[in-house]
């Protein structure tokens, strides 16, 4: 299956599942559907899943460097990426602490990185500084296209 | 003597298992050893040290986590922040109390180094962090004396110190008392030393045990110790010897 | 059950959280059911995911790794990856550089 017939059986699903939601809320079929056109044609403005289309890297980058924009951070994972940003902007402002720890080999650059991977690991390992891991139901935005994957396994050199 | 004493030389190196009755060439010793300090002629590298240091201050190990890089923090499974740096090649445990364990270290110099650096990046991280008691715990050190050992007659002569069991563990572990080192001695002639807390005490169990080392060296049977020469004997029935017929299923 | 939020970082969950804001700035929705439309995504796209057969493999130097409440995140650069996908056609790319953020996917509730 490609990504676009996966986004949109996603999308349907979504707008099928808070359909209760939107007739409790005694919101009309309209903002659901409104909802559901906009989501779509911002997706196809991101380019992220139509090979055809030129690509909007703007968007797909707009999508990591402002993760603030994702509301109510109940899971740790978001509230980790705010923590990153603001460390961030410490280091732009006091000569960054953070590069004494790295041999100053890696700037900010890493968080204006457009290439993204969101997955969820089941093993990851260390032996020296060969670093392996494998990680499962990843969603990776890469060049400003989107790639699924349901398993995969990295290896690394630190 | 000085042609029983070459160390670390590359060219006995490669022929020491075919002739390993044969004493080393006297070719020039790479670096020169100060004989009055190592009698022996070899001098053990230090492969790791680990030092403590106390920061003295509260640490908030989650913050340190997110903030610094190359750092490993899960609570429930170690107490300890652990974060590595690449140069000097070294990981600190860092715990909230202040303490932090810095190893891997090469040198006393380059240990303190690193726990300086780790030290400083904490305190960029606005913690009032302090450099005091830095003081190194461990030291762990190798050599080669490149013959063969009979662990069990260095086992029987010296029980009082010695435990072989190669069972458990394919070394004979030797308890020194002065210094108070603990030596790991294989059949190899590999040695690792540790439990120094200065490198002097390495140097000096090293010394110690180099005599009683060269004493149960393993003089080698041709035809039992040395594999090349159980080889090239070659006749057909040496060859038979060597690769007995499988038993019958 | 609950679901990571993990996703609602990808240009999917990206362009949803925009397309909410958006109506939620012109009152054509209320936070509370904006918050709702996210979690119902959760949901959908962890499922979608366990229908993704593709498998990949990345090489690569690491920069930077953290691991904290559970999350590990690493920073590679020159990532060199490829991707066989169900039908085994491959795809291969390298990249300069490659930001992973993973959850832990074995305690996780979510199948």
């Amino acid at each position: 299956m490609d990504v676009a017939s996966l986004y949109l059986q996603v999308m349907n699903n979504v707008i099928d599942g808070v359909r209760g939601d939107f007739s409790s809320e005694q919101l009309d079929e309209s903002v659901l559907e409104s909802l559901a056109s906009l989501w779509e044609r911002k997706l196809l403005q991101s380019g992220s899943s139509a090979p055809e289309r030129e690509t909007n890297n703007d968007i797909a980058e707009k999508a990591v460097d402002e993760p603030g924009l994702v509301h109510n951070e109940k899971v740790n994972c978001s509230s980790e990426e705010q923590q990153i940003s603001s460390a961030a902007v410490k280091g732009l402002k006091e000569d960054s602490a953070e590069s004494l720890s790295s041999d100053s080999d890696e700037g900010l650059v890493d968080l204006c990185s457009s290439n993204l991977v969101l997955a969820q690991y089941d093993k990851v390992t260390r032996a020296k500084n060969k670093w392996k891991c494998t990680l499962k139901k990843g969603v990776m935005t890469l060049d400003g296209k989107d790639v699924l994957f349901g398993k995969a396994s990295g290896e690394f050199l630190w | 003597m000085a042609s029983e004493l070459a160390p670390g030389q590359p060219a006995a190196d490669a022929n020491a298992a075919a002739l390993a009755t044969v004493p080393a060439p006297a070719t020039a010793v790479e670096e020169a050893v100060d004989l009055n300090v190592h009698p022996s002629g070899i001098v053990p590298t230090l492969q790791n040290i680990v030092a403590t240091v106390n920061l003295d201050c509260k640490l908030d190990l989650k913050t340190i986590a997110f903030h610094a890089r190359n750092v490993e923090y899960n609570p429930k499974r170690f107490a300890a922040a652990i974060m590595r740096i690449r140069a000097p090649k070294t990981t600190a445990l860092i715990f909230s109390s202040g303490k932090m364990v810095c190893t891997g270290a090469k040198t006393e110099a380059l240990a303190r180094e690193a726990a300086r650096k780790y030290a400083k990046v904490i305190s960029k991280l606005g913690f009032p962090a302090q450099f005091k008691e830095f003081k190194i715990q461990n030291m762990v050190g190798s050599c080669d004396v490149k013959f063969p050992i009979r662990l069990e007659g260095l086992a029987w002569s010296h029980g009082h110190f010695a435990q072989y069991e190669p069972e458990l563990f394919p070394g004979l572990i030797y308890r020194m008392v002065v210094p108070k080192i603990v030596l790991l001695i294989f059949v190899s002639g590999k040695i690792v030393l540790t439990g120094g807390k200065k490198r002097e005490d390495i140097y000096q169990a090293f010394e110690n045990i180099y005599p009683v080392l060269t004493e149960f060296r393993k003089v080698a049977n041709p035809t039992e110790e040395n594999p090349l020469a159980q080889l090239t004997a070659g006749t057909a029935g040496g060859a038979a010897a060597a690769l007995p017929a499988p038993p019958n299923k | 059950m609950t679901y990571y939020e993990l996703y609602r970082r990808s240009t999917l969950g990206m362009t949803l959280t925009d397309a909410l804001d958006e109506m939620v700035t012109n009152f054509e929705l209320t936070p509370s059911v904006a918050m709702k439309v996210l979690v119902q995504f959760d949901k959908c796209m962890s499922e979608a995911l366990n229908r993704v057969k593709a498998k990949t493999t990345f090489k690569g130097n690491l920069g930077t790794y953290r691991f904290c409440d559970n999350v590990w995140t690493f920073i590679l650069s020159d990532v060199t990856f490829s991707t066989s996908g169900a039908g085994g056609e491959i795809a291969t790319a390298t990249l300069d550089k490659l930001k992973i953020v993973a959850c832990d996917g074995r305690t996780t509730s979510d199948v």
